[in-house]
C-alpha cells in the first residue's frame, strides 16, 4: 500500500524522488483526474461541439440577419438575443454529459478489467472516488462555464464590430452578458454542484454496484416507489420530493419559472444555505460517495 | 464458416446431430436470441420486478377499495365512474410499457457495444452465426420480446388486480351489482393494440439505438442523443424555426395521436385512462406516412448495423 516499502533504495538517486510523492497526497489526486480526462474525452469534446455548433447558428443566422437589415432597433434585437439560449444549450450539454460519465465512471472499469491494473497502483479507492466525483462537482461545471464565457466572448466580438460599424453603443450589451455570467456562476456553483450532488452520488454508487444495465438500476427505484405510492396511498409525495430535488434549488434565487441568468433576479444566498434540503442532500450525497468508496474495495471485474 | 466442414463425422450419431443443426437456419437465431436473454437478464427481470411493486402497492390500496368504491357510487357521470375504476389497471399498463420502452433504449444501446467491450465479440464472431443472425437476434428483443415480455407481465397482473378486488368486495360485503372494475377484456384489447401501436412507431429508435451501440467506442447514449439534439439547437438558432425538434418529439408521443381518435363523436377529449374501443383507429395509423416512414429509416440502420458489424473489432 506505501510505495516506500516497495522501493529499494540501492542508490541515492533511487531514494531521492520517492519521499516527495508520498508526502504530497494531493498529486495522485490529480493524475486521477488528469486520468479521467484522458479516458473519457467526452466530459470536453461533447461542450465544445455543442460551443462550435452554436457559433455556427449565430454566424448564420444572427449576424446574417443583423447585416442584412437596415432597422437598428432589429438589428440589435437580433445581436442581443441569442445568449441566454447558447449558455443553456452548452449548460445542458454539461449536465447530460455529468449524468453519463458518472454513470459509466465506476462501471467502466470493472467491465473492460482495467479495475485491475487501477487497484494495482498505489491510489486508495478514496482517491479514485473522489477524482470521479470531481469530474461532475468541479471539472465539468467550470469546464462548461469556461467554454460559455469563451463563446460569448467571441460572439460579443463579433456584434461589437457590428454594432459599433452601424454607430449604436456597445455599453449595454456588454453591461447585460457580463452580469449574465456572474448570475451563470452562482447558478453553477448552488444548482449544478450542491443542489445536485446527492444525485451524482446516487449515480456513482450504483455504477459501481450494479454489473450491468445501471441507467436501469439507478432509475427503476425511485420510478417504482412514487408508482407503488401513487397506487397504495393515491399521494404523490415521493414523487414532489424528487421534483423538488430537479427543480433546482428554489431558494436560491427570488424568482422562479423564469431562466435562472435572468438578471433581474434577485439572488438569496442567505435562503439557499439556511435550506434543510440543501443540507440534507450533502449528508445523503456524502453518505453515497463514502458507500461508494466501502464498495470499490471488494469489487472486481464483471 | 460451416459447422459440417469441422466435424469430423467419425461415427454416425455425430453425422446425424449436425445435419439438422445446418439445415435449420432459425436455429442460430433462436440459441442467439436466448443468448441476449441470458446476458441481459434486466429484459425479464425489470418489468417483471415492477409488475410485483406495482402489485404490492395495489394490496395496501386495497385496504381502502371498498370506501372508495361506495364514495363512488354518488359521482354523476358514468364515464366518470369508468375512469375512476379504470385508474389503477390504467396506471399498471402505462407503468409497464415505459419500464418496457426504457429497458429497450438501454439493451438496444449496449447490445453491439458491450460484446465489443468485454471483447466477447472474438467469441461470437468465431461461431458460425452470420452477422446478420447476430444483428436480427439483438433487434427482436426489443421489437418482439419486450412487448411480448410486457403483455405476460401486464395482462396477468391485471387479472390478479381484478380477483383481489373482487374478493376484497365481497368479503366487505357489497352487493353484486357494484361496480368493482372496468369491463372486462376490453382495456386488455386497448393494452394489446397500444403495445403493438407503440413498437412500430418507436421501431427507427431502437434501431439508431443499434446502429449507435455498434459504431461508437465510448459514451453511446451521448452519441445517439446529443447529435439530433444539437442539430435541432442549431435549426433554432439559425433560422428560428424547430421543424426537426418537432419531427423528434413526434417520432416519441405521435404515435397516440395517430392510432387513436382522442377525440370522441362530440368532439369532447377522451381519458387516456380509459379509452373505448371505438376510438381505435388502426386503419389510419396503418395508412399514415409517418410510420412507413420510420419503418423504411428502422431497416435502413439495420442494415448499417449488419455491415458494421462486419468490421468491429474489440475496442
Amino acid at each position: 500500500m506505501n510505495m516506500q516499502s516497495n522501493a529499494v533504495p540501492d542508490s541515492p538517486f533511487d531514494a531521492q524522488p520517492v519521499p516527495p510523492v508520498a508526502l504530497w497526497p494531493i498529486r495522485p489526486f490529480y493524475w486521477s483526474v488528469r486520468r479521467e480526462l484522458w479516458e473519457n474525452r467526452s466530459i470536453y469534446i461533447a461542450p465544445l461541439a455543442v460551443a462550435g455548433l452554436v457559433l455556427l447558428g449565430y454566424l448564420i443566422a444572427s449576424m446574417g440577419y443583423a447585416l442584412s437589415t437596415t432597422n437598428m432597433a432589429q438589428r440589435r434585437t437580433a445581436l442581443e438575443e441569442p445568449y441566454t439560449f447558447a449558455m443553456g444549450v452548452i449548460m445542458g450539454t454539461a449536465f447530460i454529459v455529468s449524468i453519463f460519465y458518472s454513470l459509466d465512471a465506476l462501471h467502466g472499469e470493472r467491465r473492460d478489467r482495467s479495475i485491475l491494473f487501477w487497484k494495482s497502483m498505489p491510489v486508495s479507492d478514496l482517491t479514485t472516488v473522489l477524482s470521479k466525483a470531481s469530474i461532475p462537482l468541479v471539472v465539468l461545471p467550470l469546464l462548461s462555464f469556461a467554454i460559455v464565457v469563451v463563446t460569448e466572448l467571441i460572439m460579443l466580438g463579433l456584434s461589437s464590430l457590428v454594432l459599433l460599424a452601424s454607430g449604436l453603443s456597445v455599453a449595454t450589451l456588454w453591461t447585460m452578458v457580463f452580469q449574465m455570467w456572474l448570475m451563470l456562476l452562482y447558478h453553477l456553483a448552488t444548482v449544478h454542484v450542491l443542489w445536485y450532488a446527492p444525485v451524482y452520488g446516487w449515480l456513482l454508487l450504483v455504477s459501481g454496484w450494479a454489473r450491468r444495465a445501471a441507467f436501469l438500476w439507478a432509475v427503476l427505484p425511485w420510478l417504482a416507489i412514487g408508482a407503488v405510492e401513487k397506487i397504495a396511498f393515491n399521494t404523490w409525495h415521493f414523487a414532489a420530493m424528487l421534483g423538488y430535488r430537479f427543480e433546482g434549488g428554489p431558494e436560491a434565487i427570488s424568482v422562479a419559472d423564469s431562466f435562472p441568468v435572468d438578471p433581474r433576479m434577485h439572488l438569496t444566498p442567505g435562503r439557499f444555505l439556511s435550506s434543510p434540503g440543501l443540507w440534507i442532500g450533502l449528508v445523503i450525497a456524502a453518505a453515497f460517495l463514502a458507500a461508494a468508496v466501502r464498495l470499490r474495495r471488494c469489487q472486481g471485474p464483471i | 464458416m460451416n459447422t459440417e466442414s469441422n466435424a469430423e463425422p467419425d461415427s454416425p450419431l455425430d453425422a446425424q446431430a449436425v445435419a439438422p443443426a445446418a439445415l435449420a437456419p432459425t436455429r442460430p437465431l433462436y440459441w442467439s436470441v436466448r443468448r441476449e436473454l441470458w446476458e441481459n437478464r434486466s429484459i425479464y427481470v425489470a418489468p417483471l420486478a415492477v409488475g410485483a411493486v406495482y402489485l404490492v402497492g395495489f394490496l395496501i390500496s386495497l385496504y381502502w377499495l371498498p370506501r372508495s368504491v361506495r364514495a363512488l357510487a354518488t359521482l354523476n357521470p358514468a364515464q366518470q365512474i369508468l375512469i375512476q375504476l379504470a385508474m389503477p389497471y390504467a396506471h399498471a399498463g402505462m407503468l409497464l410499457t415505459f419500464v418496457g420502452f426504457l429497458v429497450g433504449i438501454f439493451y438496444s444501446l449496449d447490445a453491439l457495444h458491450s460484446e465489443r467491450r468485454d471483447r466477447s465479440i472474438l467469441f461470437w464472431k468465431s461461431l458460425p452465426v452470420s452477422d446478420l443472425t447476430t444483428v436480427l437476434s439483438k433487434a427482436i428483443v426489443p421489437l418482439v420480446i419486450l412487448p411480448v415480455l410486457v403483455l405476460a407481465v401486464t395482462i396477468p397482473l391485471q387479472i390478479v388486480m381484478r380477483l383481489l378486488s373482487a374478493a376484497v368486495l365481497l368479503a366487505s360485503g357489497a352487493s353484486t351489482a357494484t361496480p368493482w372494475g372496468p369491463p372486462l377484456f376490453e382495456m386488455e384489447v386497448v393494452l394489446f393494440y397500444g403495445v403493438i401501436v407503440m413498437v412500430l412507431w418507436h421501431a427507427p429508435l431502437y434501431m439508431w439505438m443499434l446502429l449507435v451501440s455498434g459504431w461508437a467506442r465510448r459514451a453511446t447514449f451521448l452519441w445517439a442523443v446529443l447529435p439530433p439534439l444539437a442539430i435541432a439547437a442549431l435549426e433554432y438558432i439559425a433560422f428560428h424555426t424547430s421543424y426537426l425538434g418537432l419531427v423528434l418529439e413526434d417520432r416519441l408521443f405521435g404515435f397516440a395521436a395517430g392510432a387513436f381518435d382522442l377525440k370522441d363523436k362530440n368532439g369532447v377529449e377522451i381519458d387516456a385512462h380509459f379509452i373505448p374501443l371505438e376510438q381505435l383507429a388502426p386503419g389510419r395509423f396503418l395508412s399514415s406516412p409517418g410510420l412507413w416512414f420510420g419503418l423504411l429509416f428502422a431497416a435502413i440502420f439495420f442494415v448499417l448495423a449488419v455491415r458494421l458489424r462486419r468490421y468491429r473489432e474489440p475496442l
